[in-house]
């Protein structure tokens, strides 16, 4: 079930009105509630991976309880701990890796002239959502190694947090820390938090199917053509793709975080206005959050992090951001983006400049920015944007003669979609997003800040006309990080 | 949470009116115009109505139309002479041209290529073969003085019927349309979810009513007819009941969509064919000769098809 379709607007309602009206008097009733309720939304897709999460709930329930049962014993806490992460690695190695290594290494005979034909290539289809919940799950079990958080007693409110719907296709990555307690205790019915997740589910309604929709198409055709096409509209396409995929995401984003606050949880930020980072090492504390939380905590960190020499943490570096693009997908493409990443970021580490930009946004005291921090954006954003390039083809190849094509057909023409989409209303509709969102940088969490009653209105109804103005019936609507 | 549905109520109907305003005054919403049952039997516009269709958001085709007083879109009036040369074409949505403006209809695209030919555009929404031929048949004296006749066939929709038969029409949720914002909704295709949930509901009370239960098993039951051959009987039934005259009459068609039994019948009976099939791939293909967000054709489509009908009239029409 896509947050964008009429089944959603349906389903939440109904969910809604039982949890609040019908089964509000126990907290188990309003978990079980949440649990069906995943389960059926889930189960829409391919209810024969439902058999998925619920082993990997089980495996991480009874994981949990036994590292705490084996307090005093190390050892035996580490042979749990690895069933867990052996168990939802393997999960994810079979149904997202397998024929990605196998491909691999048929490749890698050919490529020391021994011909193999694969007969291992199986055809697998990707379970939506198993790269969040396998993440969710074993920090559970991480967690309790490290003594942040008590094993979960109660199945149900565990199934839940693991299967919670708004977040198990495409996240927030919650930690248990975070969730799992609001999960557990009794939830109030909170007229502020609920409002506040109606304008997150608007908001993020209007980045998924005004932005990334709407720019879409555009898209499509010139990564599809791009060996016809001149430089200046493959700067065009792979900069429209920037803003195409923050849409989709941080829109699919907010929708998660607006949809849990209707049920009283809180679920972690996700996005905080990475288009507006000074840095690479900024713009990573801004974009996808969740993820870039979990690999620092779970993999960064335990490898040293930044206490270690320069030359180990340059290692650990490139370690999460190899190991991060890896688990966008199964492909060389994104593990040269993960790479790419990290070459971007090593400089910024060096200089001791990937921290500073920690508590402050861009224009911090002022309105505008200054010009050495226009220049910053600019920079960060052009690098990030040509990261995307690996990010969003086929293959290495395509990317390879995409970027060549940049530098050697370095020509302007106007660029026309074959099917006659009127450009200039893109343009138009990206300036003022930017804009818009440059305005609302201080809080993610609130997209509609204004204190004129009037103006609020005013704002809801400009962002319902331009979802009108710009849906496309005859678009795939689904998001792009259910890929991964 | 009383106060939170309250709230959503009240925004949402203030909303909802502000947003019909907004279409309403960027004129967003299609006029689309009404129809009436002519004294031939068939369904017709209402003459005199003038108004702008509009297809896709943000008026991605926009265009205006004017009801003649034979019933359809056009600029002409169909008044066909002796002393005069005519050509008529006949054919569904494609051939009615709403997504045009009126005065720069195909046919007027066709008489601007040729001389002192006159082509009338008997174009209806959903029109088959069968009201095709139909048409010629019921105003048979109108036709007599026409020199020449195009009837416009798609053969996936069009060879559907032996027989002409009323079909009476009725918009989706008529009442709702005095709405624009719905009008506007429903054009944009947002709304086809909930018309796909009414359509099944339909069905399945339809199923239910004429005691069917189970539609599956029903049609599984059936014998089962080989399209291509029951279309073609199809044909041929239309022909013999509504007579079709080969010396004036030539059939516009794509040819990568129609079968070629049907084709090599077509010759064998001599019967003329403007094929569009090869011109359209050669001006891009289905996406640059369609609309964005309809499967009509935009400008380019039309005048292909315009080009192709006056280069066969040129060569069939006296002093072309």
């Amino acid at each position: 079930m896509l947050f964008n379709s009429l089944d959603f607007a349906i389903f939440l309602p109904v969910v809604f009105v039982l949890y609040w009206f019908v089964l509000n008097k126990k907290v188990k009733t309003q978990n079980l509630l949440i649990l069906v309720a995943s389960y059926f939304f889930y189960g829409l897709w391919d209810w024969r991976f439902l058999f998925l999460i619920l082993a990997s709930t089980v495996v991480d329930y009874l994981v949990g309880i036994q590292i705490h049962n084996n307090e005093n014993n190390k050892g035996v806490q580490k042979i749990w701990l690895w069933c867990s992460v052996i168990f939802n690695i393997s999960l994810l190695g079979f149904f997202k890796y397998y024929n990605f290594f196998a491909d691999s290494f048929v490749d890698l005979f050919q490529l020391f002239g021994y011909t193999v034909k694969s007969t291992w290539t199986l055809n697998i289809i990707l379970p939506v959502g198993i790269s969040f919940y396998t993440f969710q799950t074993m920090s559970y079990s991480l967690d309790i190694y490290y003594k942040r958080v008590e094993p979960s007693r109660d199945f149900l409110s565990f199934a839940t947090f693991v299967a919670f719907f708004p977040q198990l296709v495409a996240g927030p990555i919650e930690r248990a820390s975070n969730l799992l307690h609001q999960i557990t205790n009794k939830r109030k019915f909170d007229y502020t938090q609920s409002v506040s997740g109606l304008k997150l589910i608007l908001w993020g309604l209007f980045k998924k199917m005004v932005i990334a929709d709407g720019i879409a198409p555009i898209v499509d055709d010139i990564f599809l053509n791009y060996s016809t096409y001149p430089a200046s509209t493959l700067i065009l396409g792979v900069t429209l793709f920037s803003f195409q995929v923050y849409g989709d995401f941080s829109g699919y984003s907010d929708i998660a975080i607006g949809t849990a606050k209707l049920f009283g949880v809180e679920l972690m930020s996700n996005f905080k206005f990475p288009n507006f980072s000074r840095n690479v090492a900024e713009y990573w504390q801004r974009w996808h959050v969740s993820l870039s939380t979990w690999f620092r905590h779970y993999v960064y960190i335990p490898l040293g992090g930044s206490r270690v020499s320069k030359l180990k943490s340059v290692r650990n570096i490139c370690v999460i951001f190899l190991v991060s693009g890896f688990w966008h997908g199964a492909n060389w493409t994104f593990i040269f983006w993960g790479g790419f990443h990290a070459l971007a970021y090593i400089p910024v580490f060096l200089m001791g400049r990937n921290t500073i930009y920690k508590d402050n946004v861009v224009g911090e005291n002022s309105f505008f920015p200054s010009f050495v921090e226009l220049g910053q954006l600019v920079l960060t954003f052009g690098i990030v944007t040509f990261s995307r390039i690996f990010f969003r083809s086929e293959s290495l190849t395509d990317s390879f003669h995409f970027i060549s094509r940049i530098f050697t057909n370095f020509e302007y023409v106007a660029y026309e979609h074959p099917s006659g989409y009127r450009m200039v209303d893109y343009f138009v509709l990206l300036a003022v997003f930017v804009l818009y969102e440059y305005r609302i940088r201080r809080d993610e969490r609130n997209p509609f800040k204004f204190k004129s009653k009037v103006v609020r209105f005013i704002a809801y109804t400009v962002v319902i006309f331009a979802i009108l103005l710009f849906y496309d019936s005859g678009f795939d609507r689904s998001f792009i990080y259910f890929q991964f | 949470m009383i106060r939170l549905f309250k709230n959503i109520v009240v925004y949402g109907i203030l909303i909802l009116l502000v947003l019909e305003g907004l279409v309403r005054i960027f004129h967003l919403h299609n006029d689309l115009p009404e129809r009436y049952v002519a004294k031939d039997g068939m369904l017709k516009w209402i003459p005199g109505q003038n108004g702008y269709t509009v297809y896709g958001n943000r008026r991605q085709n926009f265009a205006e139309y004017h009801i003649n007083n034979s019933g359809y879109n056009s600029y002409r009036e169909f008044k066909p002479m002796d002393s005069k040369t005519e050509v008529a074409i006949i054919g569904d949505s494609y051939i009615e041209g709403f997504h045009q403006n009126y005065y720069n209809s195909i046919g007027k695209q066709v008489e601007s290529k040729l001389n002192d030919v006159e082509v009338y555009e008997y174009g209806h929404s959903s029109n088959d073969l069968a009201d095709q031929l139909y048409l010629i048949y019921a105003n048979q004296e109108k036709f007599d003085k026409v020199d020449y006749v195009i009837l416009y066939m798609k053969y996936e929709n069009d060879l559907q019927r032996p027989e002409y038969e009323f079909i009476p029409r009725e918009p989706l949720f008529p009442l709702l349309r005095h709405s624009k914002l719905v009008v506007y909704l429903l054009n944009i295709g947002i709304l086809d979810p909930v018309k796909n949930l009414h359509q099944k509901v339909n069905s399945l009370k339809s199923g239910m009513l004429a005691g069917g239960g189970n539609q599956d098993e029903t049609s599984k039951n059936k014998p089962k007819i080989d399209r291509d051959s029951l279309y073609l009987e199809n044909f041929k039934s239309l022909v013999s009941k509504y007579g079709f005259d080969k010396s004036k009459t030539a059939i516009l068609l794509d040819s990568r969509a129609t079968n070629s039994d049907f084709l090599a019948y077509l010759k064998q009976e001599n019967i003329n064919v403007i094929d569009f099939a090869v011109p359209f791939k050669e001006a891009g293909g289905h996406r640059r000769t369609t609309l964005i967000y309809d499967h009509h054709w935009n400008h380019t489509g039309r005048k292909v098809i315009a080009t192709e009908i006056s280069t066969y009239l040129q060569k069939v029409l006296p002093k072309q």
